[in-house]
């Protein structure tokens, strides 16, 4: 577009002008309403200017950082050596520099160390038929330590609901360079205790790609479902990128703290054991909120390699589990719909390498599945699914489980509000693997026989119809549930249940 | 909880949920399946276990002794302190009836032992084990020995190496084992703190403590057969058996193995030691053909 100077510099003027709380409001968008309108009609205006002006030739000349006295230049070069290598290309124009100076704060923003930046844009004239900007980027650093105190709620169900307190101590920005150290410590009574110190860094100055390392050490208390304690001292590398996350963990876990009427089960597993693994998550998530999705779907995966190899540690197998979710509405009712369905396998290995190597043994306690619960199986106790010896649920190496809700708007409240009446059905299963005793018998053999035990006869299931309250932190149900099918020894829930938590099946 | 008074039809429709029950899952391979032959819960090497061998832990080896005098059948099980009841070795598992009748168990702990082993054995000619003289030396040996065998185990740095850690602290990962030990070395350090206070530990008077122990142990038992004159061996016969095959099948290091030197002075302690070998742990290795490293003959 052929445009004069002053023509120019006057969209420069507005654009200084509109720039800055296109920028912040990004951020509050979600959480402002006010700010979601001053966005809009941000972004229209600025959206009318940029498509008047969008082909406007344009290079940016320097971009100035102000506000960021904590962090390396190098690494704040970095973040900008891109946008520097592009607007030096031909047929860069005005509408690809705000793009690229608004990503550039986008970036800044996620590392997690800076308040919202402010961006502001002016021109130095016009070279070689080019609109020579130039930028200011505005940081102002979150502090360098964070201590957070409080109170978690955990658990649920007639077991007694547990609490805990935590404390925990950021110090962001360690070397300039987005770094994090976190130190966590809570105490509890399901989780007994918990102490973890983590660090946390940008690869590349990519705050999509973060590096990872942490050590914990851990108690938590397995008695309301299998009478023991599993002790945790380990630590963990690991590479998130995206949906993605890789890394390694070796942990020491002690089963110890047995009660009185533990079972012979527990009594045989309890003690130490090393489990050294390569693991990796993938999870999308494309649902309009997790707590209470009314529409969308949701993937996750985890698996994991332990002991294979060269690897290490006393227990070998590959883990693996999937999730899905889909939700829809049904028309504008405010009706929803939303079903789920899971499986998991743990399917054993030999250990060791060469004269070492070990047949496959059968799994421990410590990492078999556990199935059932307010969360997750509903009319069904914590852990009521799968087998069991005497008091203790044992858990399992291969389940499936699913489930259908249907969610209604209360009369007067509306859609509007994240509280529904929900009737559900769900159900599952979860078996031990048969046949293999140490280091003897087809694992192959075993895996069959349990997937074939998984379709034996109905799943284990439960029906009811509650009420579903989606606080922000948490997500609340009160249900009558009514257990349809099970396999005796499993704990159904007959009546009221009470479930409180974050990732709900 | 509140309990409101439920009609009959809603009691009776509620009484019919869950509509289908099947039959109970199986338990996972891992699982121990019981017959009715008693488990004894003890410190032993997986290979031992299977071969009905002693045990490396004295006090499991007093017991295994113990039921073995009795004719009690059990099987051993290697297990370790966090699987025990009491947080101690050794317990037993035993059930009464199959697996597939009931899934119900009794476990044993080691206090109520004495008293299971004799009310599930033959009937043995043994003395009285409450007697003032038996309880006597049975201190001494709990005691004074111990003492000196945790001592000589744990604390002589090449053999909480060697022994206690390999025996004890035996883990895939070094580190662990590494952790382990310490761990042990700190416990036995204040277990024998306990009896000789101060904060110094002096090897020399620990051993000198268990060697007029065993002398005094070896003159009570001077020409007789068994302990105290019984016809049949009996709690403080596996009690002194525990420790004596134990200190003499350890593979001591030189210059650390003068509780091994102790024992061997004493003929009627060596001759006690093989009479219960050789009757009830044939297949047990034999302190000749498994001479310890500092034994100078």
């Amino acid at each position: 577009m052929a445009s004069s100077p002053s023509t120019g510099d006057d969209v420069l003027d507005r654009l200084k002008k509109n720039v800055d709380p296109t920028v912040l409001s990004e951020r509050e968008v979600a959480a402002l309403k006010r700010a979601a309108e001053h966005y809009e009609k941000a972004r229209n205006r600025l959206k009318n200017l940029v498509d008047d002006n969008s082909t406007l030739p344009a290079t940016i000349s320097h971009i100035n950082i102000d506000g960021a006295k904590n962090t390396r230049a190098s690494f704040l070069r970095k973040v900008l050596q891109e946008t520097f290598a592009k607007s030096r290309e031909p047929g860069f124009t005005l509408e690809d520099a705000l793009r690229e100076l608004r990503r550039d704060c986008r970036t800044f923003y996620k590392f997690g160390i800076f308040h919202p930046p402010g961006l502001y844009i002016d021109s130095t004239g016009r070279e070689n038929g080019k609109a020579n900007l130039k930028a200011e980027i505005s940081l102002r650093e979150l502090s360098r330590f964070t201590l957070k105190t409080g109170t978690d709620m955990e658990g649920t169900d007639t077991g007694g609901a547990g609490g805990s307190g935590y404390l925990s101590l950021t110090y962001r920005n360690m070397f300039g360079g987005a770094e994090s150290l976190n130190g966590y410590a809570s105490i509890g009574t399901r989780t007994r205790s918990v102490y973890e110190v983590n660090f946390q860094a940008p690869i590349n100055a990519n705050p999509d790609l973060i590096l990872e390392t942490s050590g914990y050490a851990s108690t938590r208390s397995h008695q309301h479902y299998s009478s023991h304690e599993e002790v945790l001292r380990g630590g963990k590398v690991g590479v998130k990128w995206g949906e993605h996350e890789t890394g390694y963990t070796g942990v020491w876990r002690q089963i110890t703290g047995l009660a009185e009427g533990a079972s012979p089960v527990v009594r045989g597993d309890a003690g130490d054991s090393v489990k050294s693994s390569l693991w990796h998550t993938f999870a999308r998530d494309r649902r309009d909120s997790h707590l209470l999705p009314t529409r969308g779907w949701m993937v996750k995966s985890e698996s994991e390699l332990a002991g294979w190899g060269g690897l290490g540690g006393d227990v070998a197998f590959w883990k693996s589990e999937m999730e899905t979710q889909v939700a829809a509405p049904l028309g504008a009712s405010g009706i929803s719909v939303s079903a789920g369905l899971r499986g998991g396998l743990l399917y054993p290995l030999s250990t060791g390498i060469g004269d070492n190597s070990k047949p496959p043994q059968p799994s421990r306690i410590n990492d078999r599945f556990q199935l059932g619960g307010p969360t997750d199986v509903r009319g069904f106790r914590e852990s009521g699914l799968g087998p069991r010896y005497g008091n203790d649920s044992v858990g399992g190496d291969v389940y499936m489980s699913g489930g259908a809700n249907i969610y209604f708007p209360l009369p007067k409240v509306g859609p509007k509000k994240p509280l529904r009446l929900q009737a559900f059905v769900n159900s599952g299963r979860l078996v031990g693997l048969q046949g293999l005793s140490e280091g003897d018998g087809n694992v192959n053999s075993s895996v069959v026989g349990a997937f074939k035990e998984l379709s034996n006869g109905m799943p284990s299931a439960a029906a009811g119809v509650g009420l579903v309250y989606a606080h922000p932190i948490a997500r609340f149900e009160l249900n009558f549930c009514l257990p349809l099918v099970k396999r005796s020894g499993e704990r159904g829930r007959k009546g009221l249940q009470l479930g409180i938590g974050i990732n709900f099946r | 909880m509140v309990s409101l008074p439920i009609p009959q039809f809603l009691k009776s429709l509620f009484d019919s949920f869950p509509l289908r029950t099947y039959p109970a899952n199986p338990l996972p391979s891992r699982c121990p399946k019981f017959g009715t032959t008693p488990s004894l819960y003890a410190f032993a090497t997986p290979e031992d276990a299977v071969a009905g061998n002693p045990s490396f832990n004295p006090s499991c080896l007093k017991w295994q002794a113990y039921l073995k005098f009795y004719g009690v059948e059990f099987k051993t099980v290697p297990s370790n302190n966090h699987a025990s009841p009491t947080g101690a070795l050794p317990f037993i598992i035993s059930q009464q009836k199959s697996m597939s009748e009931s899934m119900e168990v009794e476990v044993v702990p080691s206090d109520k032992l004495a008293s299971w082993i004799e009310e599930h054995g033959c009937s043995l000619d043994v003395i009285d084990t409450d007697s003032a003289q038996v309880k006597a030396f049975l201190v001494l040996v709990n005691n004074q020995l111990r003492d000196a065998w945790l001592y000589a185990l744990y604390l002589e740095p090449n053999n909480s190496q060697d022994l206690a850690g390999k025996l004890y602290c035996g883990s895939s990962v070094s580190a662990v084992s590494s952790f382990l030990l310490r761990q042990a070395k700190a416990a036995a350090r204040q277990q024998v703190l306990q009896a000789y206070p101060g904060g110094v530990l002096d090897p020399r008077r620990i051993y000198a403590d268990a060697g007029a122990a065993l002398e005094a142990i070896s003159t009570m038992l001077g020409k007789d057969t068994w302990f105290f004159g019984g016809g049949d061996p009996g709690l403080f016969d596996a009690s002194v058996f525990a420790y004596t095959h134990l200190i003499l099948n350890l593979r001591w290091h030189t210059g650390e193995n003068t509780l091994f030197r102790a024992v061997m002075e004493h003929d009627n302690l060596l001759g006690h030691e093989r009479r219960i070998r050789d009757a009830f742990f044939p297949e047990a290795n034999t302190p000749d053909a498994n001479k310890p490293l500092g034994s100078e003959s």
